[in-house]
């Protein structure tokens, strides 16, 4: 059951991402997000070339099925409480807010 | 910001690396004195590092003046320069004091002063105080290819750094005319020094700037390795790449010290980033990041943070607040036991030689500013992706590329000292925000373009191929433009893109002595000339058979400015035919002199001529070497008088002729009183080609007037 659990949560996640919150706090996060069936994912800056990311590139993978964890621009990889609902992905990220992304083209 | 005019299909392939500096080869074999080539003295800005001094006019007292280095990096006509000045104050004093044997100077407390030596030159490229660092040089103009000329205009934007906030504020373009002159005694090569007035925009004096060349190299670095004993150590991938091969590339001297083996686990096998901070500072052999850009590796069982590796110290924000010191990496990570890893499955991490390897040379990126970087599967892309990428029968880590990508090479070698050296700025800042020189410093022609096509859209592997170009005025007034395209005349050279995206390049194999004029090129004109191409400094331009795209590009210079137009054209080289076409193209791409025979005729060179006999001997390549043939026996050499008989018995109907060829033999008609039946059929035979060819009324008159 829990496997099933997390390969939905898994497929749910797949695709890309663009972001929606707009606070200043966010701003250090890509702007769209695409996690690839290889279990690794990218992620764009946004307009401004050569712009930092938190989430630039590496792998990712479900701990469990609320739990993602992914490898950052330092490569530490990080461990973040997330759901997908209704084409939202929310992320809980360690500035304490919910970092949110919709579904993109 | 200067560029070349865009590729439609995107940025060219890196080119190889080293790649020779520009200069024509001379003939081994002696030539007869008559037939000598004009030398000429060209000079050229030699590529490395140069110590600099900026002297401002209004130094003070004090002596205040600014030491520091200039990049310079030399891809054969275009050169790539940038600099940093680190501020240098003579120290005033109301009471002497003696300095200790480290240079310090005691003083009470925990304080002390440093006297700020002067560089020496002989030391090499030098490494100053980072709390000196005030100035990055992003280089606008300097000397692009060679000159006859004793001197150069640099231009360069200042850019001064605040450290408070790491911000950069632009203090305006400066430019010198660097003039050639004996360095001083110390200097490596007393050859390269250079000395100019520096002046503002508004054409004031500054003060005086001085480049001497110290090094080859741009930069050094040394990368020292401790580990748990249990740990593997990792000096290379298995298959001869090391860290020297590695920053080879990108032009840093790089020193591998293989220090502790002995670091002990503080708190069981895997560490926190906090840990391997406190054990970088124990256990380095040398912390004086003033005096030596030393970067740290320790290798370590297992890592709490990451599982592979990192560059724990990003942010300053550790025990010292000193950015980017260290990594660390973890040799019994093991690795998924999935297809997706390839030949290293399963294995401990310190046993797959070739992938942790790659992650130490990957983090130590990260401490030298890069981010992760996905245009290829270079150093600075991340080990998921790669591994994730491997397409079969490929498979992990064969597919890894063990150089950084072209754009993180550029970093390395032109971004601000304190964006690349240890405890400069902290990890995490845009790219954006910081200066770097541009790559190209070719402004495109306004108005001009240049059209290029193949003379054979398809060649057999083996044969020269034959580019026409044409330099048109699309405006409606007139432009300046180079009088002739003839590759001799050093406006003229380009690079081919084999089927392999590998990137070769053509140059002018002589140069002529004397300065090249421009004309000014009338509204709708066009200019037209051709090039035979067969060899490049890097081999063979054409050698396998498939699709290749030919650039031509075609430089100036206009008041110090150098602009220039680019096109293109693809064409394709077709497999061998039979047995003896495979054989005889063999044996032309393998010599060498085959491409100095064809350029420059003559009996000096026995390997050329029958490199060329080979091509004529064989059915399918020889229409395309009966010109190169009949040219050289066409020209008198030596004591061998010219033979227009035996030249004019090798061209035919399918003979393949350039418009400059064309020319060519049709000059050795006219310079000729001979008047033969073959000479008369030969008269014919070229107004044919010419109008085959599309020649230019200057060719075509050139044919009918014999």
């Amino acid at each position: 059951m829990a496997t099933r659990d997390l390969e939905t949560r898994r497929l749910a996640l797949l695709g890309r991402w663009q972001k929606t919150t707009t606070s200043p706090w966010a701003s250090p996060y890509p702007n769209e997000m695409d996690f690839d069936e290889r279990g690794i994912y990218f992620g764009n800056p946004g307009p401004s070339e050569g712009a930092f990311t938190i989430w630039d590139s590496g792998g990712y993978e479900l701990v469990d099925p609320d739990h993602l964890r992914i490898s950052t621009a330092t490569d530490e990889e990080r461990t973040y409480r997330f759901s997908v609902s209704e084409g939202v992905l929310q992320v809980t990220v360690p500035e304490g807010s919910v970092l949110e992304y919709r579904r993109g083209p | 910001m200067p560029r070349r005019i865009p590729n439609p299909e995107g940025p060219l392939p890196a080119l190889p690396v080293p790649i020779p500096d520009p200069g024509f080869r001379l003939p081994r074999e002696p030539v007869p004195s008559e037939l000598r080539l004009p030398v000429r003295l060209f000079r050229g800005l030699r590529g490395g590092c140069y110590l600099i001094r900026y002297t401002p006019a209004a130094s003070g007292p004090a002596g205040l003046h600014y030491d520091g280095t200039m990049r310079v990096e030399r891809e054969n006509n275009n050169t790539t320069a940038s600099g940093d000045l680190y501020r240098h104050g003579a120290q005033v004093w109301a009471i002497p004091l003696r300095p200790s044997s480290s240079g310090r100077l005691p003083l009470p407390g925990n304080l002390s002063l440093s006297l700020n030596r002067e560089p020496k030159p002989a030391n090499g490229i030098p490494i100053l105080p980072r709390g000196e660092y005030r100035y990055y040089l992003r280089v606008t103009q300097i000397l692009e290819g060679t000159t006859i000329a004793n001197s150069f205009t640099l231009g360069f934007d200042m850019h001064r750094f605040t450290a408070a906030t790491n911000s950069w504020t632009n203090d305006g373009n400066c430019k010198a005319v660097m003039t050639w002159t004996t360095a001083p005694p110390g200097y490596p090569s007393g050859s390269d020094y250079l000395r100019g007035d520096l002046t503002d925009s508004s054409g004031a004096t500054m003060g005086t700037f001085t480049m001497g060349w110290v090094s080859p190299y741009l930069r050094r670095a040394v990368v020292e390795i401790d580990r748990v004993g249990v740990s593997e150590t990792t000096l290379d991938n298995g298959a001869g790449v090391n860290w020297r091969t590695i920053f080879d590339q990108v032009g840093w001297d790089v020193t591998v010290a293989q220090s502790d083996a002995d670091v002990v686990e503080p708190s069981g096998a895997s560490w926190s980033d906090a840990e391997m901070h406190a054990a970088m500072l124990a256990r380095r052999a040398m912390s004086n990041l003033d005096g030596e850009w030393r970067y740290h590796v320790l290798c370590v069982r297992l890592i709490d943070s990451t599982s592979r590796g990192i560059m724990y110290d990003a942010y300053a924000t550790d025990s010292n607040n000193v950015p980017r010191e260290g990594a660390g990496i973890a040799s019994h990570w093991t690795i998924p036991n999935t297809a997706t890893w390839g030949h290293v499955k399963g294995l401990r991490f310190g046993t797959a030689t070739a992938p942790y390897f790659r992650t130490a040379v990957h983090e130590l990126g990260h401490a030298m500013g890069l981010y992760h970087n996905t245009v290829d599967m270079g150093v600075m892309n991340t080990t998921d992706v790669i591994a994730a990428s491997a397409v079969p029968p490929t498979q992990f880590p064969d597919n890894v590329k063990w150089s950084h990508a072209p754009d993180d090479q550029k970093r390395l070698r032109h971004m601000p000292d304190v964006w690349v050296r240890p405890g400069g700025i902290p990890f995490g800042n845009d790219y954006s925000t910081t200066p770097i020189s541009p790559t190209d410093l070719l402004e495109e022609a306004y108005g001009l373009t240049l059209e290029v096509s193949p003379l054979c859209e398809i060649v057999p592997l083996g044969a020269p191929v034959r580019i026409q170009f044409a330099l048109v005025n699309t405006t409606d007034q007139p432009l300046p433009a180079p009088a002739n395209l003839r590759l001799r005349t050093g406006f003229v050279q380009g690079k081919v893109v084999d089927p392999s995206g590998t990137v070769r390049q053509f140059l002018p194999l002589v140069r002529c002595v004397d300065e090249q004029p421009l004309d000014m090129l009338e509204p709708g004109a066009r200019i037209e000339h051709s090039a035979t191409l067969l060899r490049g400094p890097q081999g063979a331009l054409f050698p396998v058979a498939g699709p290749y795209r030919v650039v031509v590009e075609v430089d100036w210079e206009i008041e110090d400015v150098t602009v220039g137009v680019t096109g293109e054209t693809a064409m394709m080289v077709s497999a061998p035919e039979n047995q003896a076409h495979a054989e005889a193209a063999l044996r032309i791409l393998a010599t060498p002199d085959a491409l100095l025979t064809l350029a420059l005729g003559g009996d000096h060179l026995p390997e050329g001529i029958a490199a060329i006999q080979t091509g004529l001997d064989d059915e399918v390549l020889r229409p395309h070497y009966a010109v190169v043939e009949a040219r050289r026996l066409g020209t008198r050499f030596g004591t061998r008088d010219a033979n227009l008989e035996a030249a004019a018995d090798l061209l035919d109907e399918r003979t393949v002729l350039s418009s400059a060829e064309i020319a060519s033999v049709a000059g050795l008609v006219e310079a000729s009183a001979l008047r033969t039946e073959s000479t008369k059929r030969v008269a014919g035979l070229l107004a044919d080609k010419a109008s085959e060819v599309g020649a230019s009324d200057e060719v075509v008159m050139k044919v009918r007037a014999l």
